[in-house]
């Protein structure tokens, strides 16, 4: 099942489970859960920057006996060599969201724009040949793709003093995501086509190239920054995962699935290892889960 | 089945749009089929037509969005697949669509739509597109906040205005208007109608008005022409057409729109 | 926003026959006022059915004409709206605050309604005559229900019975579909039809067809009918009695054949000079200036006075009550007296 689904099915298929009761118009979701949903992840970076220094504890430095419960010095407890647990979640944020941001941001602008081109190109062919391609990448388990160039560009490779690992995990996810994109992008771009608006702007002598960039991209980019939102939240569960697998973002660098690998022999008596990394990461989601379904849904107020 | 000979708005007057003989079709479907016209500078001309008729895909035709399987659609004496994008010939003819919120771009506002179509058709500079789209804007009836809200707040009405004044931005010498009040409410249509009327005036518009609605073709055209299942069924002056219907599919139409008494009078007296 | 406390003397149909008996009308509304999540969408709408007769509901968008009828039929809740003032008397029985359970045993054999034509109407999945037949087997029990389809589909005239029977309704053309709802609705002898914009989405000359039949079923089987519907052309062929609603409330209410020739209300007159096929060639078509109001932003006082040529402040003090003359032909308009349409 794809992440991304055109705003049409979406609509489509909610309103076929109203509920026979009342069609009561789709309430949002209160003003102020949004803007705390937005404010905690910011919250969590800045804290990501600020707890070190405050506290003094690097997040790959041995600061304290391991496997030490929560206290009111190690609010989080420590891990197996004696890091602190509570600077190295808020630090791994940095890790997990940037993977997000930049994996998500570059698929979604530029799958967005190879499936505007494509669906309004005249080019014979380009358009069943880019899908078929699509359809290839999207039909294959991602995570097993992924793994797949984690495995090529090895997880040695560290660039521009980013942690090792995380330039695998950016082609992984931008070398898979754009894709999904493509496909939204497509469908959104060949249903506007149709729309009379567009058909005013050939009968007004418009080219091809200003339809597409200054009319039919911005539209098809609203929608795509709006589930790029919810496919965030799902990026950051994945490379959590796959560090989990060990083939993500490689220690000493503080991540979440890397913090609960190290944690999951060690349950019983050091809960607190897993739990904390993931909370943060359930936090995250869900605060991303608001963002994107407010995002959407003024999407859909205004479509 | 075929009636006059004479073509409709016909006359030694150059035709800014003809129609010769033209044929459309889907793959392989004939839906329109050996229908001709003309338009003068000036002339109101109407297409009747129920759904199915073929009269949208004639509109499609004569705007240049669709060519014709056979026969042609020429604009000042060429045919539309000569007339090129930047072809001064190209603004000529321009179209009002049925739905106008479909019609104009969710994202945009009415002052930015009108903005641009000045800039890129008629070569206004962009900074004084804009004020120059608020005067086209106002001569539509827009003005104030409508003009720089975005679609989805504007009523059916504004839209209706926004689209023709994006139209009129233009300069065209002929409107095609496709069912252009279907998705009004009643005094609504009638704004705009009396717009329409009043922009021909003022600018010499040339109007085809597609419809199904007689009462809307008897009280905004001259002549017109019955479309039935893709071809031509009556032709000529509307007034005629309405009050002595030849061919009997006419007759029906006729009956089920104008039919019950409607001499109540001139209207009220105001 | 307060509502006034008078209300005119309001108009009572040709029910009462005699001094003793007195035959309740099919249909009653009494200053009802409806909401949907806190907003008013119908305000103090009186109007009665009686039976056998046709009436017509006109009116633009917002102003309350689809919700006044779906309150005839029980169906605010689907569309999350609830009465709060007034009263909804089906055949003399008050339905205000009735169950679905109550208004079930109404529907079909009662109460039916005619939705606008579309693909939707009708279930997709189903053969026209299997839907026919499990209509017949609720709302007319005793009937056999091969033979009762074919009645009723002759009875709304469709052609080609046979074939419709097995067809599909998306292998039915729009007016047949039209005639296969109108079937549907009248399997169990309603006294009341109420068809919502039942014509809107057809072509003019299948509309005629429709009408038609519908007058026809009214002589036919005795039925009332409720015509719903944006344009005047159809009201005014179809109906005895019109009622003209705008934002919400009824403005004018009268015959048909007088309301559209001596409208007594400034908006019904501009409808009226709104319509081109009214007014002659050449001439401006009157048109209003401005939009309707919609709900919840509806203006203090006499909703239409925003719009209207002969507003005077006391029209913005409050909403004008709608009251009748002797012919039975009622206004809600503080100047109805003084001026002239």
């Amino acid at each position: 099942m794809t992440l991304v689904t055109p705003v049409g099915s979406t609509q489509a298929r909610r309103a076929q489970r109203a509920p026979r009761r009342s069609l009561r118009l789709r309430r949002r979701l209160p003003g102020w859960l949004v803007l705390v949903a937005a404010a905690i992840p910011i919250l969590i970076v800045i804290l990501g920057f600020a707890l070190p220094k405050l506290t003094g504890y690097s997040p790959t430095a041995f600061v304290a006996r391991p496997l030490l419960a929560p206290s009111w010095a190690h609010p989080f407890g420590t891990d197996q060599f004696g890091r602190d647990i509570f600077v190295r979640c808020f630090v791994a944020s940095h890790i997990d969201y940037l993977v997000a941001v930049v994996g998500v941001g570059v698929a979604s602008i530029a799958g967005s724009i190879i499936g505007v081109a494509v669906a309004s190109t005249r080019v014979r062919g380009v358009d069943w040949a880019v899908m078929r391609i699509v359809d290839a990448v999207i039909a294959f388990p991602f995570i097993v793709l992924a793994l797949a160039f984690v495995v090529v560009f090895g997880q040695g490779a560290s660039l521009l003093g980013l942690p090792q690992g995380m330039p695998a995990l950016f082609a992984a996810f931008l070398l898979v995501g754009w894709a999904y994109y493509a496909r939204l992008a497509r469908s959104q771009a060949v249903s506007l086509r149709s729309r009379d608006f567009v058909t005013a702007a050939h009968l007004m002598g418009y080219s091809n190239t200003r339809i597409s960039l200054r009319h039919v991209m911005p539209i098809v980019m609203a929608t795509t920054m709006a589930y790029a939102v919810g496919d965030a939240i799902l990026t950051v569960a994945l490379t959590a995962s796959l560090s989990f697998l060990g083939a993500g973002i490689g220690p000493p660098a503080p991540e979440w699935g890397q913090m609960m690998f190290d944690g999951r022999g060690l349950l019983q008596i050091a809960w607190w290892m897993t739990l904390f990394p993931a909370l943060m990461l359930v936090t995250s989601g869900l605060c991303l889960a608001v963002i994107a379904d407010h995002a959407i849904k003024r999407l859909e107020d205004r479509a | 089945m075929m009636t006059a000979d004479r073509l409709p708005a016909g006359g030694e007057a150059t035709a800014l749009l003809a129609a010769d003989k033209v044929s459309l079709g889907y793959a392989g479907v004939a839906v329109v089929h050996g229908v001709s016209l003309r338009v003068s500078s000036g002339a109101a001309l109407g297409i009747a037509g129920e759904s199915g008729s073929g009269k949208s895909t004639l509109a499609r035709a004569l705007v240049g969005d669709i060519f014709p399987v056979r026969g042609s659609v020429t604009v000042n004496g060429r045919a539309w697949k000569d007339v090129g994008r930047k072809d001064p010939d190209r603004r000529l003819v321009q179209m009002i669509f049925q739905d106008p919120y479909s019609a104009l771009n969710p994202r945009m506002t009415a002052r930015q739509a009108v903005s641009e179509t000045l800039h890129v058709v008629r070569g206004v500079p962009r900074r004084d597109a804009g004020e120059r789209a608020g005067e086209v804007l106002a001569r539509v009836g827009l003005s104030g906040s409508a003009i720089d809200a975005r679609p989805h707040r504007l009523s059916g009405g504004q839209r209706q205005r926004a689209v023709i004044a994006r139209a009129l931005a233009c300069e065209p010498g002929v409107l095609i208007a496709d069912e252009p009040t279907s998705s009004l409410d009643v005094s609504i249509q009638a704004q705009i109608l009396d717009l329409l009327v009043d922009l021909r005036a003022e600018h010499g518009l040339a109007l085809v008005l597609v419809t199904h609605d007689l009462a809307v073709i008897k009280h905004m055209t001259d002549t017109c022409i019955v479309m039935r299942d893709g071809i031509v069924v009556e032709e000529g002056p509307t007034q005629q057409i309405l009050a002595e219907p030849r061919h009997d599919y006419t007759r029906a139409l006729v009956d089920a729109h104008l039919g019950s008494p409607n001499s109540i009078g001139p209207g009220p007296k105001r | 926003m307060t509502r006034p406390t008078v209300t005119g003397p309001t108009v009572t149909g040709p029910t009462v026959t005699g001094p003793t008996v007195v035959t309740p009308p099919v249909a009653e509304i009494q200053g009802l006022a409806i909401s949907i999540a806190g907003r008013e969408i119908v305000t103090r709408v009186d109007l009665e059915i009686a039976a056998g007769e046709g009436v017509g509901l006109v009116g633009e968008s917002g102003s309350g004409k689809s919700v006044t009828c779906r309150s005839l039929i029980g169906l605010l809740g689907f569309i999350g709206a609830t009465v709060t003032a007034g009263q909804v008397r089906i055949g003399g029985k008050d339905m205000t605050s009735a169950s679905q359970r109550q208004w079930q045993a109404l529907r079909g054999t009662t109460v039916s309604l005619v939705p606008q034509a579309s693909l939707a109407g009708l279930d997709p999945l189903i053969r026209v005559g299997g839907q026919l037949r499990e209509v017949i087997r609720r709302d007319d029990r005793g009937a056999d229900p091969a033979h009762r389809s074919l009645e009723l589909l002759d009875q709304v005239r469709m052609p080609d019975p046979q074939r419709v029977l097995r067809a599909y309704p998306h292998e039915l053309s729009g007016g047949m579909r039209q005639r296969a709802m109108i079937a549907l609705a009248i399997a169990g002898r309603p006294a009341l039809l109420i068809a919502d914009e039942a014509t809107t989405a057809l072509d003019a000359t299948i509309q005629r067809s429709i009408l038609n039949l519908l007058d026809g079923l009214r002589t036919e089987l005795g039925m009332a009918l409720l015509l719903v519907s944006h344009d005047l052309a159809v009201i005014r062929s179809a109906t005895d009695r019109v009622a003209v609603m705008y934002a919400g409330t009824i403005v004018e209410r009268a015959a048909s054949s007088e309301v559209f020739i001596r409208p007594r209300h400034p908006y019904t007159a501009a409808l009226t000079a709104a319509d081109p096929a009214l007014v002659p060639r050449g001439r401006r078509l009157r048109s209003l200036l401005g939009d309707p109001p919609q709900p919840g932003a509806w203006p203090g006082g006499c909703r239409f006075a925003p719009r209207c040529g002969y507003r005077q402040p006391q029209c913005e003090q409050s909403l004008p009550p709608l009251i009748a003359d002797e012919s039975g032909h009622a206004v809600a308009c503080l100047r109805a007296e003084e001026i002239s349409l």
